[in-house]
């Protein structure tokens, strides 16, 4: 059951180390360009093990914060532990992409510690220093490392491929041992594991980072990929410096160095050296790589992670000592922190949600938009259809005028031949021949100029004549022309030259007509065919 | 091999040859193209056909070198922040390379009748233009090892490019206001042809544009 404890505790607070901090750590080996690189693909996941399984497989090394604190005998407080580094990770995750997860680690150690009446050694104090001087030594190193690189590389008139290979060739280097050193500083979490259980201690100082791994993959994933793409998107020496300089800090503050000047050794955030990196190079470039709100939240995450995790981890060793009205103090700073972690949550989730809603509204405004303007354009073209049809149907009503008038024309004609017949003079007859031989021509024309009146008549009516010839089957085509003539609005001395017959003859066609329509007397024929 | 090549600068060494072979064969493209147009011009129909094919092993020497260079860049972490640009700067003198292939295929389809009086018009085009393209290979080098001065050799393309346009603008007014001899299809096919020359011209300013846009991002 204890050791059941402990690889519960161990498999929270690995989580959250993995979820916040191998994000910035592999998100930098990727912008780099590393990352793309085959062999150190295939040996990163190879030294983040040897990183974590050293002090296992090698006693005297030791873990790096065993010192000055006391490490809890009992599974129950190491879980508790563990409860209280992924509470602080998770109510400091809602304001900053990187909380101190280390800081709130050994935070909870002492505020257990604490809990349980065992003092809090000098020597735990010299951590709050150390977590100090930590950022503030890598920020120092990053500066002085761009510094020396950029005037190292600037020498001279290299080609750019060549500058840039050496920065590869370094950064690959750099990656490698920076994940080393990574795993080795944050290995922390199995001070836990009972010693000298040998196999055991080596398979769940493997299988729990492993099995953190797999659950919180996705998201670490995506978090790299946005380091490396958006924040990371500055020149390679930049990054080069920014993981050496992170390397160097993990490095130091894994050694006994730091005891030399009145520090301890001691876990260090991936997050806050990050920022803390990012800061010394925008100090020598003269440019801001970082944004200024990213910092100030970063800071207060570190500054807020261990006393965070202090208060949670002494809360829950209070419970487990049974002192009730202590509890019930810390129980309530407690809950008042969750409701403002869950407020803010709360807030987020409710401003994401008015974005969505105000995103979705803004698409449904687009897209009312969109069909509005297909209907005033469908209107436009229906209006603009019916403007047609009307020209349509001017230009017949003119061209039945013009047909009348050269039906007019050619009545006259006829009446000039009879004339030239009666002529007895030849050369008059003959020119008289000629001006008649051109009228005939006309005549001509004009037929098919009828026809074509016709058949322009038929498309532009012909739902009107397919009604017509569905409603009254027994009309002739002489019959439905006239209809077809009146609806249009033509007169009967306009129809009798149209249809080529007398005025008279339109009237007996027109009363026959009436006869098959079944109309009365009473009944106005050009209405009737109109309502047709 | 590929594991160990991780501290090898050998594939930076074999990218920066990469990229020069594709500078060469610009460069090379340019003096066919010269020699294609000069010999189209006056009828050397060995010599052009000599030229053509020359031009299309040349096209696909550069889209190999370019496939090549992209592989590299790509697959194997080189110029991670610069790739981008690199490979835009590249294509566009691929580009260059296709366009000049491609006015001296058209020289062998189209056979453009061009006036006598013209012919020394045209040659003067094609050197301007080749003049455009040749002053911008030194500032793609220049890119790489001193970016400062690539705007020293990025006004030399501006200047010869202007020059073109101008010649180009001659020919042109020429063709339309003075050969009245010649059909309007013809004035059509040789202001076309005059069009395409001046082509090759306005790719190089591209290139010199990159090139600035480049260098500035550099120094920052």
């Amino acid at each position: 059951m204890e050791v059941a404890y402990i690889i519960l505790s161990v498999l929270l607070a690995g989580s959250f180390l993995i979820l916040y901090d191998l994000p910035v750590v592999g998100g930098s080996i990727l912008a780099s360009g590393a990352g793309e690189r085959m062999g150190v693909r295939i040996l990163l996941p190879a030294l983040l093990l040897a990183g974590i399984l050293v002090p296992c497989f090698v006693p005297e090394v030791g873990y790096p914060v065993t010192k000055g604190l006391s490490i809890p005998a009992d599974g129950v407080d190491a879980l508790s532990v563990g409860i209280a580094t992924a509470a602080t990770a998770v109510m400091v995750g809602t304001f900053s992409r990187y909380p101190a997860v280390p800081y709130a680690f050994i935070a909870s150690l002492a505020g257990i510690g604490v809990a349980q009446g065992i003092p809090l050694q000098p020597a735990a104090f010299r951590y709050v220093l150390s977590w100090i001087t930590g950022p503030v030594v890598c920020a120092l190193l990053a500066a002085g490392i761009y510094s020396i690189c950029s005037s190292f590389l600037r020498r001279g008139k290299t080609h750019m491929a060549i500058q840039e290979g050496k920065v590869l060739f370094a950064s690959s280097l750099v990656s490698l041992i920076l994940l080393f050193a990574v795993a080795f500083n944050n290995s922390m979490v199995f001070s836990f594991l009972p010693s000298g259980k040998g196999w055991l201690t080596i398979a769940v100082a493997a299988g729990c980072p492993l099995a953190a791994w797999f659950a919180v993959r996705s998201k670490v994933l995506a978090n790299k990929y946005s380091v490396a793409d958006n924040d990371l998107d500055i020149n390679s020496l930049s990054i080069l410096s920014l993981m050496l300089a992170m390397t160097l800090a993990f490095g130091l503050f894994s050694s006994g160095l730091p005891a030399k000047v009145g520090l301890v050794a001691t876990p260090l955030p991936a997050g806050t050296l990050y920022l803390a990196a990012l800061l010394g190079i925008s100090m020598v470039r003269e440019r801001a790589l970082v944004d200024g709100g990213e910092l100030l939240k970063g800071g207060v995450a570190a500054l807020v992670s261990p006393v965070l995790g202090f208060l949670v981890a002494y809360c829950m060793g209070l419970i487990l000592d049974g002192r009730v009205v202590s509890t019930l103090v810390f129980l309530g700073i407690l809950l008042f922190l969750g409701v403002i972690s869950y407020y803010r949550h709360l807030q987020d989730s409710l401003a994401l949600q008015r974005q969505a809603l105000l995103s979705g509204e803004q698409r449904a405004y687009s897209t009312q938009k969109s069909l509005s303007a297909l209907e005033v354009r469908a209107e436009m073209t229906e209006q603009d259809l019916r403007n047609k049809l009307d020209a349509k149907r001017k230009e017949l009503v003119d061209f039945a005028v013009g047909v009348s008038d050269q039906k007019e024309f050619m009545e006259k004609i006829y009446d000039d031949l009879a004339e030239v017949r009666a002529m007895e003079d030849g050369e008059g007859k003959d020119d008289a021949m000629d001006s008649l031989l051109g009228a005939l021509r006309e005549r001509m024309y004009f037929t098919r100029e009828m026809n074509d009146f016709y058949a322009r008549s038929e498309v532009l009516n012909e739902d009107f004549n397919m009604r017509l010839k569905s409603m009254f089957p027994n009309l002739t085509e002489g019959e439905r022309k006239l209809a077809n003539l009146l609806r249009q609005g033509f007169s009967s001395k306009y129809i009798a030259s149209l249809m080529n017959i007398t005025p008279k003859s339109v009237e007996i066609n027109r009363s026959r007509l009436r006869a098959k329509l079944g109309l009365q007397r009473s009944d106005n024929l050009i209405k009737f065919i109109k309502s047709i | 091999m590929g594991f160990l090549d991780i501290f090898s600068l050998k594939r930076a060494t074999n990218l920066i040859k990469s990229m020069d072979a594709l500078l060469l064969t610009v460069a090379e493209s340019l003096t066919v193209f010269k020699g294609g147009v000069k010999d189209y011009l006056y009828g050397e129909e060995a010599g052009f056909a000599e030229n053509l094919s020359k031009m299309a092993s040349l096209e696909a020497e550069a889209l190999s070198r370019i496939k090549e260079i992209e592989g590299t860049l790509y697959s194997k972490g080189y110029l991670m922040r610069s790739r981008g640009d690199i490979m835009r700067l590249l294509e566009r003198f691929d580009h260059i390379v296709t366009i000049i292939s491609v006015d001296l295929v058209q020289f062998e389809i189209e056979s453009p009748n061009i006036p006598k009086e013209l012919k020394r018009e045209f040659v003067k085009l094609t050197e301007l233009a080749s003049l455009a393209v040749e002053s911008s290979i030194p500032g793609a080098k220049a890119y790489f090892t001193e970016p400062q001065a690539v705007a020293e050799t990025t006004s030399q393309v501006y200047f010869y490019e202007k020059e073109a346009v101008k010649l180009s603008q001659s020919i042109k007014r020429t063709v339309f206001h003075q050969m009245e001899g010649l059909k309007l299809s013809e004035k059509f096919h040789l202001r076309y042809f005059a069009l395409h020359i001046e082509d090759l011209a306005k790719a190089a300013v591209k290139v010199a544009e990159q090139l600035s846009v480049m260098a500035i991002k550099r120094s920052l």
